[in-house]
């Protein structure tokens, strides 16, 4: 090479240096406003749902905000069962189609817990074993051992045979039946309920705080039962303290996490295996302990999610398989492999849910437009269009980090 | 301490053996094994027989990569691509780099992070920005960086200046001097063989998974046979 | 000329390593077998009334039998195109409410409903096609479950499609024959007999005319296999013509349950010729274990017939105690099935069928030497949807009218349990794994009431009564989880027509320099080439007793033909 074509080559490089730093920095600064920050993404969702919900609502303002209060109430609760799965997909890179059976686990634990053993009994001070907050820890113990238990006998074999991400998808399919069916039968198809339980403390807590005017507000948090006149209206909305718990708990939840992955070594090695499991070893990271404590962490949020998401309604052994593909919804839009997308998704596949309800329940069903029979529960059809036309149209869901069709 | 020294045996039968303070490079044509016999030194292929030796006497063979860099072996690797982790901020990749270092304290950390950010200054303007925004050298500096934070006294670089600009090789490069200016012994592959050679030590000519010859750097560089085979001299 | 000790010896490794295949293969019939027995058993020692024992028996052989082209169409898309559907039970809603809708408001015409519901099937076939040139396999495997429950929630939902409870439905040709009427005429009668003599002797006719086209370009033995290959493929043609005209009373005032048991047994027997001559033909070592496999999906049918007719002869009257519908409904399937079978085989060895294989291993290569991707795929969904719009009318049969939660999306997990045990990809397999999978959960469901104290009574600790039905399950799902870990290739693997084998070989003999390349090269090219059934050169046969007696029955039959 001449000196001339040194000189020329020179000049193209530091062109092309110049121009990619003037796209990165673009690209910088479009990702790093929602994507690094989950509570803002969190609002975002939020106040992109009010003016849909007010286009679509004919109603009063009560009503409305009753929706919704309980579109928000599902969204919680979509977001703690769905956030497992998106760990486990984005360290290990399968879709987990066990993860349903998390739920399952996890709501038959605290079953066994509340009503097969005396708990009410077993006390420290005023703490019970069933209150939700002691049964909580035991459920994300017990779901997390069985997420390990899966990784051990199943998948961590697989893996050593270098399975493809579909073989494990089967495979997966194969360990929800078993424990499906086993749940199934050592517990019958009985419809059964959990009472979430709060320590007895809360009352006395919220009857002191009820009686100052301006921390009434706070009540909610620990008496059994407030009812809220809004102002002008005489009408009252439903908000009671397993509501206010479902979101309290769901933020809790979200912060530990955010603070998991971002402040710890544990989170980091996470994620970093996550990225390249092969570099993650080079880094002296153990990545077959990193993969355990994954399963952990997924398996112990989704069961203590189901406490809270299939506790208080009846439910039976095929209940967290009913919900598989809601999950699935919610996950696919946010991207699959994106914690802070899972959190915006729950809270979009919610509205559509609430607005489907909604919608049918006000149309006429004489009228020769609406050719569906709008009296039925349509609230699945939503998250089931969502998921097919995320993946045909936009694979990489909203947040996505990969896109499945470039792995084609 | 005695010096630093390494054995190696793959299948192919290869004797590779580094001094303490040294930069060896390892040259090639493609397909020659270059990289398989750096990944077999760090366990990520497995050694079918012979022997990997540290300190002479510390026998890593048949180790995964996890215990040979966290049970105090002062080595470290960097891969040719792929060789930091994307979804990371710069910080965090740091970071990760020191996690073999369990009982150091977090200031000798932090001390160690300034020290990469005097070698390498362009990676304390983007601390806390995702590596996968960063350009093809920052990374390779960055991967360089992240091996540093171990405090390893052996490296081995996987073509560190594969797919980059000769603008940003020679930077590589001048890196790389620096780095052995340090005390470190390196084990450098390179493609960009007359140029790697001629800041190295000594070399090796792999063929086939075969130590075609081996040599100072000067000799190999002035060698005919070399030169025709794989620096392009006629 | 290849006496070379080397090659004999790495080529007698290859077949050590066939034998362990066979070994798998007969522990599988093995279990089958022992199945059956617990299933007979737990029918019959469960009620008394032997009628109901006997119905339940023919049902549950309608539904092994649904469910095994069920398993058929689905191996074909997931073992030879390569994209796991599982919405398949998507795909058998839409045929089945296609038919049953339009047979409940259109008036009964069952050819034109059949046909209306393979092209819906197809249509939905089609779209399902289309993502997958979009997405990786698992994110396609989560289309087509979501496709499939959305069509589940729509029927269920919709008050057209009959709701919840879905729409009751029963052909009016079963209605002819009350649930109870019986199978009369136990034998034979004259017209039944001349029927028979009819039908085979057209497929005989048919037989010597493609004998001797095969003939011109291949040995006697061949040329024989090759016509049985395709003789028991014309009876199949015949036998359901034979039972639907049976069944509608052509032939006599009533169905004339000895016509269809010869039917059978003639098929089957064609079958085990088939079979036997492949054995004595083909380049392996004759073994028994080549008879087995050979008849292995043919072991229920046979075991059936035997059943009923030790059941005539102990009851020692002229009466069967056999339904019509229940009989006609169960032999109907089985024929669909045997068909379904059929065309499967012919996709495995036909040009269609290995460019599917080829796109499914490496779809990149395979564009590259200029095999469409979409379109091929959508030939192999095309004809895999046909089979299920086919089927699904004789689904709806046997259910008597259709519920959503028949389509639950567990019966498509069920379908890839069946075709992961049974082998990817091998035909046969897939029916081992269906029939397998089907009779363990039947079995379960006879287990519940059997008369027997011990199964009675067993309950957990705390007083929860075991489920065999459960247990079935469960024992499916840890099958499945050990076979894609310890035998991710089932029961009977995958049947390579290439040469895929000889390469671990190949290898071998590069390592080894002692071994003569061009000699061995030239050795595994014979031994690739006599392992395909229809590639071996003519000359290369030895001739023995057989080729002989062969050769007479040629010229017996040449001389006939002539004659006429």
């Amino acid at each position: 090479m001449s000196e001339e074509d040194k000189e020329i080559q020179k000049i193209i490089d530091e062109l092309n240096e110049e121009e990619i730093k003037e796209i990165q920095e673009v690209k910088t600064e479009k990702q790093s406003f929602v994507t690094d920050h989950p509570i803002v993404s969190l609002v975002i969702a939020i106040l992109i749902f009010i003016p849909i919900a007010w286009v679509f609502s004919v109603f009063t303002f009560t009503n409305l905000l009753q929706q919704f209060l309980f579109s928000v109430e599902r969204a919680a609760l979509y977001v703690m069962v769905c956030v497992g799965l998106t760990l486990t997909t984005r360290v290990l890179k399968f879709a987990n189609f066990a993860h349903a059976e998390f739920l399952t686990i996890g709501v038959y634990t605290g079953l066994v817990i509340t009503s097969f053993t005396n708990a009410s009994e077993i006390c420290l001070g005023d703490f019970c074993l069933d209150n939700i907050f002691l049964l909580s820890i035991f459920i994300f113990i017990i779901t997390g051992a069985f997420a390990v238990l899966g990784e051990k006998l199943i998948f961590g074999p697989l893996r050593k045979r270098n399975a493809t991400p579909l073989s494990l998808m089967v495979a997966s399919i194969g360990f929800g039946l078993v424990i499906r069916q086993l749940v199934s039968d050592f517990f019958g198809g009985r419809d059964q309920k959990i009472d979430l339980q709060y320590p007895p403390f809360f009352d006395k807590v919220g009857s002191n705080l009820e009686s100052i005017p301006v921390l009434k507000i706070f009540s909610i948090w620990f008496s059994e039962r407030v009812e809220f006149s809004i102002i002008g209206t005489t009408k009252v909305i439903a908000f009671n303290r397993n509501m206010v718990w479902k979101v309290t708990m769901m933020i809790i939840l979200v912060v530990l996490l955010q603070l998991l992955f971002k402040k710890t070594t544990l989170g980091i090695s996470m994620r970093a295996t996550a990225d390249d499991i092969d570099l993650a070893q080079i880094s002296g990271i153990n990545t077959q302990r990193i993969i355990d404590w994954t399963w952990f962490i997924a398996g112990g949020v989704t069961g203590v999610g189901a406490l809270f998401f299939l506790g208080p309604q009846a439910f039976v052994p095929f209940s967290g398989f009913a919900q598989l593909l809601i999950i699935f919804a919610v996950v696919t839009l946010g991207g699959f492999d994106s914690f802070e997308g899972t959190i915006v998704s729950a809270f979009i596949i919610s509205a559509i849910q609430t607005m489907t309800i909604l919608i049918n329940s006000n149309l006429d069903p004489d009228n020769p437009l609406v050719f569906w029979s709008p009296n039925k529960d349509w609230s699945l059809v939503g998250p089931f269009a969502t998921i097919i036309v995320v993946l045909i149209f936009r694979p990489r869901g909203l947040f996505g980090l990969v896109d499945p069709k470039s792995k084609l | 301490m005695v010096s630093g020294y390494g054995k190696l045996q793959i299948i192919n039968g290869v004797d590779i053996e580094l001094n303490k303070g040294e930069l060896v490079t390892i040259i090639g044509p493609n397909g020659s094994g270059k990289s398989t016999l750096v990944k077999t030194i760090i366990g990520l292929v497995p050694s079918w027989s012979g022997k990997i030796i540290i300190n002479e006497k510390l026998d890593i063979t048949g180790m995964k990569p996890y215990d040979i860099v966290t049970k105090q072996v002062p080595i470290n690797y960097v891969p040719q691509v792929n060789n930091v982790f994307p979804t990371l901020t710069i910080e965090e990749n740091l970071l990760l780099g020191a996690l073999p270092r369990k009982k150091d304290p977090k200031e000798k950390i932090q001390e160690d992070m300034e020290k990469i950010f005097e070698i390498f200054p362009r990676l304390k303007e983007r601390l806390s920005q995702k590596a996968a925004l960063l350009s093809g050298g920052e990374r390779q500096m960055l991967a360089l960086g992240r091996a540093l934070m171990s405090n390893p006294d052996i490296l081995i670089l996987d073509e560190p200046t594969a797919a980059l600009a000769p603008v940003l090789a020679d930077e590589i490069f001048n890196k790389i001097i620096e780095l052995k200016k340090l005390g470190l012994s390196i084990l450098l592959v390179e493609q960009r063989a007359t140029r790697a050679l001629k800041i190295s030590d000594r070399g090796y000519v792999l063929v086939s998974g075969k130590v075609a010859f081996e040599d100072k750097a000067e000799n190999l560089i002035n060698n005919e046979k070399v030169g025709e085979l794989y620096l392009g001299k006629r | 000329m290849y006496e070379d000790t080397d090659i004999q010896k790495i080529l007698e490794k290859r077949i050590v390593k066939k034998d362990q295949g066979y070994l798998r293969m007969l522990l599988g019939l093995i279990i089958l077998i022992a199945l059956l027995i617990i299933f007979l058993w737990a029918t019959f020692s469960s009620g008394t009334d032997r009628n109901k024992q006997f119905n339940f028996v023919l049902s549950s052989f309608t539904l092994i039998f649904i469910y095994a082209a069920f398993a058929l169409s689905l191996n074909l898309e997931v073992g030879y195109v390569g994209l796991p559907n599982f919405g398949k039970i998507g795909f058998v809603a839409i045929g089945a409410y296609t038919f049953v809708i339009l047979e409940t408001t259109q008036g009964s015409n069952l050819f034109v409903h059949v046909f209306w519901s393979v092209i819906a099937t197809l249509i939905f076939g089609v779209l399902m096609t289309l993502p997958s040139l979009r997405l990786k396999e698992d994110y396609f495997a989560i289309v087509t479950i979501v496709a499939g429950e959305i069509v589940r929630t729509i029927v269920q939902n919709e008050d057209k499609f009959g709701g919840t409870s879905g729409i009751n439905y029963v052909n009016p040709i079963f209605k002819k024959y009350s649930a109870d009427s019986l199978v009369k005429h136990i034998f034979i009668n004259f017209t039944s007999f001349l029927f028979l003599l009819v039908i085979v002797a057209i497929t005989v006719v048919i037989a010597i005319f493609q004998y001797r086209g095969y003939l011109k370009v291949n040995s006697s033995k061949r040329s024989m296999v090759r016509t049985l290959e395709n003789a028991d493929k014309v009876f199949l043609f015949f036998m359901l013509i034979g039972f639907i005209m049976n069944f509608a009373g052509i032939m006599d005032d009533g169905p004339s349950l000895g016509l269809d048991l010869m039917l059978l047994l003639t098929y089957f027997s064609i079958k085990i010729a088939k079979a036997t001559l492949n054995m004595i033909v083909s380049d392996n070592k004759p073994t028994t274990n080549n008879v087995l496999v050979g008849i292995s999906p043919l072991i229920i049918p046979i075991i059936s017939i035997v059943v009923f007719f030790l059941l005539r002869f102990s009851k020692g009257d002229t009466v069967s105690i056999i339904s019509t519908p229940k009989w006609y409904t169960a032999i109907l399937s089985m024929s669909i099935m045997l068909i379904a079978y059929e065309v499967m085989n012919i996709m495995d060895i036909s040009p269609l069928g290995r460019t599917l294989k080829a796109i499914r291993d490496d779809d990149t290569s395979a564009v590259s030497v200029g095999k469409g991707l979409l379109i091929n795929r959508l030939k192999g969904f095309v004809v895999a949807s046909f089979v299920i719009g086919f089927v699904a009318p004789f689904f709806v049969f046997f259910n008597a009218g259709v519920t959503p939660e028949t389509y639950l999306p567990l019966l498509t997990f069920i379908l890839y349990i069946m075709i992961i045990i049974g082998g990817t990809a091998n035909n046969r397999g897939v029916v081992f794994g269906a029939v397998t999978i089907e009779l363990l959960i039947l079995t379960a469901q006879r287990l519940q009431s059997v008369n027997n104290a011990f199964i009675q009574n067993l309950s957990y600790p705390w007083g929860q009564k075991v489920d065999p039905v459960n247990w079935a399950y469960i024992i499916t799902g840890v099958l499945l989880i050990v076979f894609l870990i310890f035998a991710p290739e089932g029961f009977f693997p995958e049947r390579k027509y290439n040469n895929d084998r000889y390469l671990d070989d190949l290898y071998l003999a590069d390592r080894d320099d002692d071994i003569d390349k061009s000699k061995f090269l030239s050795m595994l090219a014979k031994a690739s080439k006599s392992s395909l059934i229809y590639g071996e050169p003519k000359e290369e046969i030895p001739s023995n007793f057989f080729s002989n007696l062969l050769d007479q029955v040629k010229n017996k039959f040449k001389g006939g033909s002539e004659n006429e």
